[in-house]
C-alpha cells in the first residue's frame, strides 16, 4: 500500500543573526548552512494497518508526512502509495488519500461545518448518494449531530477534531494521513477520536499512517510502530517486540500491613539486582531487572517474607522505553533492526 | 462567504468608496475650471471615467495575492495542495466568490451612490453595454493573473506584502485608476498603449464613454486577448516552479 526507500530531504536554511543590526546584515549576506531533515528512510505499511509513527519534536516526521502527501518534494528517494509517486502526480494521489493535520483546520473557518463538507464533496466529485451516506455514518460515529451548523469558528478544539476528521474521509480514501489528530484534546474528546480510528481501519480496511506524542494513543491503535530519531529510523517493529526487547526493567509497588523499610528488602534480595525506594512508611517501590529476577520469583519472596497488604506489577511502559530512546540513554539503535 | 459571515463587515467595507468618488469629483472639476475639455475628455466624461474606475476597482480588489502569501506564510498552503484541484483554479474561484461578494455589498450600493449624487454619463446603446462587458471579462482576468502572480511570489520569497503594495500601487498608475492614461505626456502614454495593464481599467472605461471606434474594436479585443494567454502561460510556469521547490512553514 505504501513503500517507501530511502526517502531523504534536506533543507537549506540559513542562521540568523541576533537583533536589528543582525537581521539587516542578514539581508546583505547569509550563511546558508543544510540540513537533513530526513535520512534515508525506508519502510512499508499494509493495507489495514494502523502505524504509529513517532519521534521527539524535529525529529522528521512532519516532512516525512509532507512528502507522502505529495506537498512537499524529497530531495531524493522512492515512494509508492497506491502505485503513484505522491509528489509527481499530487493531483491523482491526493484523491486517494484523507489527511488531518492536527494544528490546522481544513475545514473554512467562517462557515457552517456543513458547507465546508458539501464543499469537499465538489471538489472531490463525490456522488450526491455516496456522500449522504457517508456523512450519515460519520455523523454517528462522532457525534456531529449538533455540529454540523455551527461556523468552524464556534467550536471548540475538540468538536473542531471531529469535524477535521470526518472532512478527511468524506471521499473514502484508502490511505489516510493523522499528524497529531489527539494534540490538545481532553480524555473523552481523544477516545472518542481513537474509537474512530479504530473503525475506520478495522471495519472499513484502511490503512492509517499516524504520528503523535501522545504514546496512549499508539499503544491504544497500533500493532506497530516506527520510531524516527535525528532523520533516521531506530525502530521499526511491534510494540510488543520493542518492550521485550527494551523493556527488561520492570517495577513493583507494594502496600505492607505495618512499616517496613526499603533497606530491609535490600538486604532480603541481597545479590539480586532489585532496587528498592521508600515511597510511604508502609510503602516500598521495587525496581528489578527481569534477566536475574522474573517478577513471579520476586513476588513470591516478598509474599513469604513480610506482610503484604496490596501489590502493583507495573508492566514496561512504552512511554519510558520512548523516552529513554529520545534521551540518548539506551543504544536501542541496533541499527541493523532498522527497517526491518 | 466572508462578506455575509460578519454582519459589520459589508458596511466597514463599504463606507471609504464614496469619500474617493466625491474626492475625484471634486479634484476634477477644479482642474476642468481653467479649460472645458482636457485630452478630449468634458469635465463630466472625466468623472465619469474616475468613478467607473472605482466601481471597477470595488470589485477586482479580491486581495487573492495576500490571501496566498498569508497561507503560505502560516503553512495552511498545505491544505490547499492536498486537494485534487489544480491550485491556480481554485484561487480563481475564491477570487470570483469575493468579487460576488464585493459586488453585492459594495459595488452595487456605491454605484447607487454615485448614479444619485454625480453627473455621470452613459454608454450609448445596448452595444456598447455589450462590448463593455467583453472588455471587463478580459479586465478581469488581467487583474486575476496579476495578482495570482504576486500571490504564487509567496512560494519564492515567502513573504510578499511589500510586493502586493508595490504591485498594486504600480497597477493603479499604469492601468489608469489613478488618472485616465491619456492625461499622461504623450510618450509615457504611449508605452503604456503597449503594455498589458491598461485592459484592467482604461480600455474597458473607454468602451464605455464609447471612445473606441467601433473598427477597433476587434483589434482591441484581439490583443487583449492574447495579453491574457501569455499571462496565463507565465503565471502557470511560476506556479509549478515554485510548487517544486516549496517548503511547507511549521510543524
Amino acid at each position: 500500500m505504501i513503500t517507501v526507500e530511502n526517502l531523504t530531504k534536506v533543507y537549506r536554511t540559513f542562521t540568523r543573526r541576533e537583533g536589528i543590526f543582525g537581521g539587516l546584515l542578514d539581508l546583505l549576506h547569509r550563511d546558508y548552512r543544510e540540513t537533513l531533515a530526513v535520512d534515508g528512510v525506508s519502510f512499508s505499511v499494509e493495507r489495514g494497518e494502523i502505524i504509529g509513527y513517532i519521534g521527539s519534536n524535529g525529529a522528521g516526521k512532519s516532512t516525512t508526512i509532507k512528502m507522502l502527501t505529495g506537498i512537499l518534494r524529497p530531495t531524493s528517494g522512492h515512494v509508492s502509495i497506491n502505485g503513484l509517486v505522491p509528489w509527481k502526480q499530487r493531483t491523482a494521489h491526493v484523491r486517494n488519500i484523507g489527511v488531518l493535520f492536527g494544528q490546522r483546520t481544513q475545514l473554512f473557518w467562517d462557515i457552517a461545518v456543513i458547507e465546508s463538507f458539501r464543499l469537499l464533496r465538489k471538489m472531490y466529485d463525490v456522488h450526491k448518494v455516496e456522500f449522504d451516506g457517508r456523512l450519515k455514518e460519520m455523523t454517528e460515529l462522532l457525534d456531529l449531530g449538533p455540529l454540523l451548523n455551527k461556523p468552524t469558528r464556534k467550536l471548540s478544539l475538540g468538536q473542531r477534531m471531529r469535524c477535521d476528521f470526518a472532512a478527511s474521509l468524506l471521499h473514502d480514501p484508502p490511505v489516510i494521513f493523522l499528524d497529531e489528530p489527539t494534540i490538545g484534546l481532553d480524555v473523552s474528546a481523544k477516545f472518542k477520536v481513537r474509537d474512530a480510528i479504530r473503525h475506520i481501519a478495522l471495519e472499513r480496511g484502511k490503512t492509517v499512517l499516524l504520528t503523535t506524542h501522545d504514546l496512549t494513543d499508539v499503544e491504544d491503535l497500533c500493532q506497530r510502530i516506527i520510531i524516527i530519531d535525528n532523520g533516521r529510523i531506530i525502530f521499526n517493529g511491534s510494540i510488543k517486540g520493542i518492550k521485550e526487547r527494551m523493556g527488561k526493567v520492570r517495577k513493583a509497588l507494594i502496600d505492607f500491613h505495618d512499616t517496613v523499610s526499603a533497606s530491609s528488602i535490600m538486604q532480603s534480595f541481597d545479590g539480586s539486582s532489585v532496587d528498592a525506594v521508600q515511597r510511604a512508611p508502609n510503602q516500598v517501590e521495587l525496581t528489578f531487572a527481569t534477566e536475574s529476577i522474573s517478577p513471579s520469583d520476586l513476588m513470591r519472596r516478598i509474599l513469604s517474607d513480610f506482610n503484604v497488604q496490596d501489590f502493583v506489577l507495573k508492566g514496561p511502559e512504552l512511554s519510558d522505553i520512548v523516552r529513554k530512546i529520545y534521551d540518548g540513554e539506551t543504544a536501542i539503535a541496533s541499527r541493523d533492526k532498522a527497517g526491518e | 462567504m466572508e462578506m455575509v459571515a460578519y454582519r459589520l463587515k459589508p458596511i466597514m467595507t463599504l463606507s471609504g468608496y464614496p469619500v474617493i468618488l466625491l474626492a475625484n469629483y471634486f479634484i476634477f472639476s477644479a482642474i476642468f475650471k481653467s479649460s472645458p475639455e482636457i485630452a478630449g475628455y468634458s469635465v463630466n466624461e472625466a468623472v465619469t471615467y474616475m468613478s467607473v474606475a472605482w466601481f471597477l476597482r470595488a470589485l477586482l480588489k479580491t486581495d487573492i495575492d495576500r490571501l496566498i502569501g498569508y497561507r503560505v506564510r502560516s503553512g495552511d498552503i498545505a491544505l490547499d495542495l492536498i486537494r485534487p484541484v489544480y491550485y491556480p483554479s481554485l484561487v480563481f474561484w475564491q477570487g470570483l466568490g469575493r468579487t460576488i461578494g464585493r459586488g453585492v455589498f459594495v459595488a452595487a450600493p456605491l454605484i447607487v451612490f454615485g448614479v444619485l449624487v454625480l453627473p455621470l454619463t452613459r454608454p450609448n446603446g445596448l452595444q456598447d453595454w455589450l462590448f463593455f462587458a467583453m472588455a471587463l471579462t478580459i479586465g478581469y482576468m488581467m487583474a486575476f493573473c496579476i495578482n495570482l502572480l504576486v500571490g504564487i511570489f509567496s512560494f519564492f520569497i515567502e513573504y510578499n506584502l511589500g510586493l502586493s503594495w508595490t504591485v498594486d500601487m504600480t497597477v493603479r498608475l499604469l492601468a489608469g485608476l489613478l488618472i485616465p492614461l491619456d492625461f499622461f505626456p504623450k510618450g509615457f502614454a504611449t508605452v503604456l498603449m503597449f503594455m498589458p495593464f491598461r485592459y484592467i481599467y482604461f480600455v474597458p472605461i473607454q468602451i464605455y464613454l464609447g471612445r473606441i471606434p467601433i473598427s477597433q474594436m476587434a483589434s482591441t479585443f484581439g490583443v487583449g486577448l492574447t495579453w491574457v494567454a501569455a499571462m496565463f502561460l507565465i503565471t502557470h510556469i511560476t506556479y509549478a516552479t515554485g510548487v517544486r521547490r516549496l517548503g511547507i512553514q511549521g510543524g
